[in-house]
Formats: C-alpha cells, structure tokens, sequence
C-alpha cells in the first residue's frame, strides 16, 4: 500500500515539473514569435546597418556639395535682424515644417524629404562663455533609434554679411554688426567670428 | 502500472524532440545573426574611419581659403598675421568640435607666399577703361612678367553697354609674346552674352549665358554665373584645354583691350611682376580706377588628425581659383 502511494506522489510531482516546463517554453516561444513579429523595415537592428551608412553618407554629401559653393556658411548667416531669427521661421525660431528657402534648404528637401526621411539639423559652436552651444537650424521631432549623423565644419568670419531673405548679401549688416545674431564673437579682437559645426541628424519614417 | 508505461515513454519522446528543436532553433538563429553581422562589416566600406581625415582635411582646406579671402580684403597691409590669427582660431575651436567625436585635430600656420592683387570694386560697376594710363585708357597693361593668376573674376554688371560684335569685343589678354596670346572676348548678341576663348595654340571655343544682370565669369574656375563653361575649362570631352594662360608661357603679361566695352568689376591675385608705373592707384580706392595691394597668394599648414585607429598629417597648401 505505502509503496503504491509512494510511487503516485512521485509521478505527481513529475507531472508538475513538466507542466512548468511546457509553460515555460509555451510563454517562451510566444514571446519568441512575438518579437519577430515585432521587427519591421523601420525597426533599429543590426541588418539595417548598410541603409544607415547610406543614410549618412547622404547627408554628407548633400553639405559637401552645397558648401561647395559656400552655401552652408550662407544658410547660417541667413538672418532676419529685425525679427531676430532665420528668415521665414516660425516663432520658435527654428524651421519646423519647410526647410529655407535657401542653397542649403532645397538640397536638403530635393535629397531627403522626396524619399520619406525626416531629419534635424543643429548648429554647434562655442558660445559666448566659451562653452558648447547648440542652436536649433530645423527641428521635426525626437530622432528614431536608428537615426544617424553627419556633419561638417564652416568658419565664419568677421565682416561675412547677413543674408537678405532674397538670397543677396545684406550691404551694410554683417555677423559681427549685428545686434540680434544668435552667433557670438569666439575670437574677440582676431579675424574669425565663429566655428559653426553643422549636423544633419537623419532617420527613415 | 502496465497501462501506464507507454504514455511515461511517449512523454520522454516529445520531451526528447522538443529540446532537439530547440537547440535546432539556436543553431538556426546563430548562423542567421552571423550572416548578418558578415553583411554588415561588408557594408561598412573601412572600419578604421580613415576617410573622417580626409573630409576634415577638405574642410580646413576650406576655412583657410575664407582667411585668406578676408585678409586679401581687409588686411592687405600685413594678410600674414591675420591668416595666422585665423589658423590659430579655427585650430583651437575646431579642436574642441572634434573632440566631441573622439578626434584630435590640429591646424598650423607653416609659411605663405606673397602676391599681390588688382581690384576694380566701383559700386556699381564701371568700364574696366584706365585714365591713368596717359596714351590709350582703353587699351592698357594690366600687369607685367606675372609667373602666376588666382581667383580671376569679372562681373558684368550692365550688359547694353557689352559691343554687339567680337571684332570690337572687350578682350582680356594673357600674352607673353606676339605669338602666344590667350584671349578672352565678352560681347552680346542682345539676348544673351557670348564668353569666347582663343588659346595660344589656335583653338578657340564659346559659351553664351542668358542676358540677366549681373553676369559673373570665374575665369581661373572656369565658371559663368556658377555653372562650367567649357570654352574656360575643356573644348569637348577629353579635349584641348582651354584654361586661363594656356599656351602662353610664364611669365607673360595681362592686357585689357577695349576696356570701354563692358562695364562692371574684377578683381584678381598674381604672383610675381609688376604693374606698369603709371597704371594703378596704390591701396584700395573707391574711385573710377582699378587699383593695386599686397596680398597673400598661398598658405601652407600642417594638418594633424588622430583617432584611436588612425594617426594622419600632412602639409596642405591653399590656393584657391588656380587654374588646374
């Protein structure tokens, strides 16, 4: 009799042992499938690696060639003193839905807002306490996981004039003149203003 | 316990099968990652991050470019120490953008060579004639026994007074002898403006820009109103060079003829020779006449730009609106 009862208890726990088991593999090939499910072309991953670099090496090259005929450093300076912000800007100050309406802005909209790619693009530099600053050029919202940057370095100098909402050189305003300039003299006394690095951050939607 | 065995025996088969398939799985997905790790180095172009040198050296290439512009400008009377000034600046505050990126950059001024530079900046344009030249002000020497030009620009700011013929044409000449003259002709047909090239050599080429002021002709670039004109550049693909100077051995001298066909501004860097005594007014001048000031014509700097993976340096000489 105690030998019968025994051996019951026995395959009773062994039964309870493999039923966590199964549990266990069931939640854990669910959780599985659900994550697969959960990877779609947009996803951050290590497969999307080539599209990334693509990405980057997009970006840069749209600053290379627009710089290539000084149209990053006219992007910077293309000021509105009276309103003291970028030309055609919304009150933030920085451009939000159009790019401007500038070398810098078309190539950026021609390259990547035709092929369904939002980006950012921060204005880096020192500012007047000598520190990093960081200005907002254009701005779509928090960048995606798989979001990628390139950049590119622009002097700007001392008497560089503002630039007119027209794209013509303004005739008397320059960056340094300027009272309402968010780029402040770096290098007081020397012939250089400012080192403005430009960054183009860039994700898929 | 007899009706009971076979069931504990078809309980250890599935167990059995279920752990094979599982460890079938992690095989599976471990080739896949691998595969896709070996795709992604692949894509990866170099690891190293060599090319960052490069792009940043283009880009110092650029800001020095820009100091000197400035000091040729503004700082004619000692443009040295002001691009000096300017190498320092962009080499301290470009240091501290890199570093964000885990680089360390340097940029260093090394040395420079001297020019000088003709300028005609009337507001507004005027004709490129020269009353201080006493015998013929429309044809005149603009410079003598010159080894080199840089940043040669004419703008064109009212195309009705252009000659309607190139026989009468404004022509700018480089020459050295009576047999070796490049010439450049600007004249208009009404709607558009004609820039034509005739090398040392005989050949000769055209390119014509829609009337519509100002009319900008880089003329050491090769560019009108910033797109490439082949009668500046190359006739043709692959054949005969056209550039500013070709044929025409240095030192030669540079001639403007006709000058009261045209009326706008130039400006433009030699290196080496002289003016004609008589001919410029010394600094700059906001008169009628072109004028004459010191300049800059090349800078060299050390370039230094080193990673975790990559140590490169380099000299990198600028001059910028050489002919190639």
């Amino acid at each position: 009799m105690s030998g019968r009862r025994g051996g019951t208890d026995e395959r009773g726990q062994g039964h309870t042992l493999e039923a966590v088991a199964a549990a266990f593999l069931l939640v854990a090939s669910v959780s599985f499938a659900l994550q697969m499910t959960a990877v779609t072309p947009l996803s951050a991953s290590t497969s999307s690696q080539h599209l990334e670099n693509q990405l980057r090496y997009t970006g840069a090259g749209v600053m290379a060639s627009v710089e290539a005929r000084g149209g990053l450093s006219r992007a910077i300076r293309y000021w509105d003193e009276s309103d003291a912000r970028f030309h055609d800007a919304p009150d933030g100050g920085y451009y939000t839905m159009d790019p401007p309406d500038n070398a810098f802005g078309r190539a950026l909209n021609r390259t990547l807002d035709e092929r369904n790619i939002a980006y950012n693009v921060h204005l880096v530099y020192e500012g007047a306490s000598g520190d990093r600053a960081r200005t907002r050029l254009l701005y779509r919202g928090e960048p995606s996981d798989h979001a990628v940057r390139a950049s590119r370095t622009v002097t700007i100098m001392d008497r560089d004039p503002l630039i007119d909402a027209d794209g013509t050189e303004n005739g008397t305003q320059t960056v340094s003149n300027a009272s309402t300039y968010f780029l402040p003299d770096a290098d007081t006394g020397g012939p250089v203003h400012n080192v403005v690095r430009v960054e183009v951050v860039a994700w898929r939607i | 316990m007899a009706d009971l065995r076979p069931r504990d025996e078809r309980g250890q088969i599935l167990l059995i099968a279920a752990f094979t398939l599982a460890v079938i799985f992690v095989a599976l997905a471990l080739v896949v990652n691998s595969a896709i790790f070996t795709e992604n180095l692949a894509s990866q172009g170099e690891v190293a991050g060599s090319s960052e040198a490069l792009t940043y050296q283009h880009q110092v290439r650029q800001s020095v470019t820009e100091a000197m512009a400035y000091a040729n400008r503004y700082r004619y009377s000692n443009p040295t120490s002001s691009v000096q000034a300017s190498v320092d600046a962009l080499s301290e505050q470009g240091a501290h953008q890199q570093a964000t990126g885990g680089q360390l950059v340097h940029v260093g001024y090394e040395g420079s060579r001297s020019g000088w530079r003709i300028a005609d900046n009337t507001s507004g344009g005027s004709t490129f004639e020269n009353e201080s030249v006493p015998v013929s002000d429309q044809n005149w020497q603009l410079a003598e026994s010159v080894d080199r030009t840089r940043d040669l620009e004419i703008t064109i700011t009212d195309e009705s007074v252009l000659s309607g013929t190139k026989a009468s044409a404004f022509t700018l000449e480089a020459n050295e002898s009576t047999s070796e003259i490049w010439e450049l002709r600007l004249w208009s047909t009404g709607g558009e403006v004609v820039v034509d090239v005739e090398t040392a050599s005989g050949r000769s080429g055209e390119c014509r820009v829609p009337t519509g002021s100002p009319v900008e002709i880089d003329v050491t670039r090769g560019l009108v109103d910033g797109q490439r004109c082949h009668a500046l550049t190359r006739n043709g693909t692959g054949g005969d060079r056209m550039w500013w100077g070709t044929g025409v051995s240095s030192p030669y001298d540079i001639w403007i003829k006709n000058g009261d066909q045209i009326r706008g501004n130039y400006s433009m860097i030699l290196r080496g020779g002289s003016h004609t005594g008589d001919g410029l007014v010394d600094g700059p001048d906001s008169g009628d006449d072109p004028f004459r000031t010191d300049a800059m014509y090349s800078a060299t700097v050390e370039y230094l730009f080193r990673t975790s993976q990559v140590t490169y340096e380099t000299e990198i000489e600028v001059a910028p609106g050489e002919t190639p």
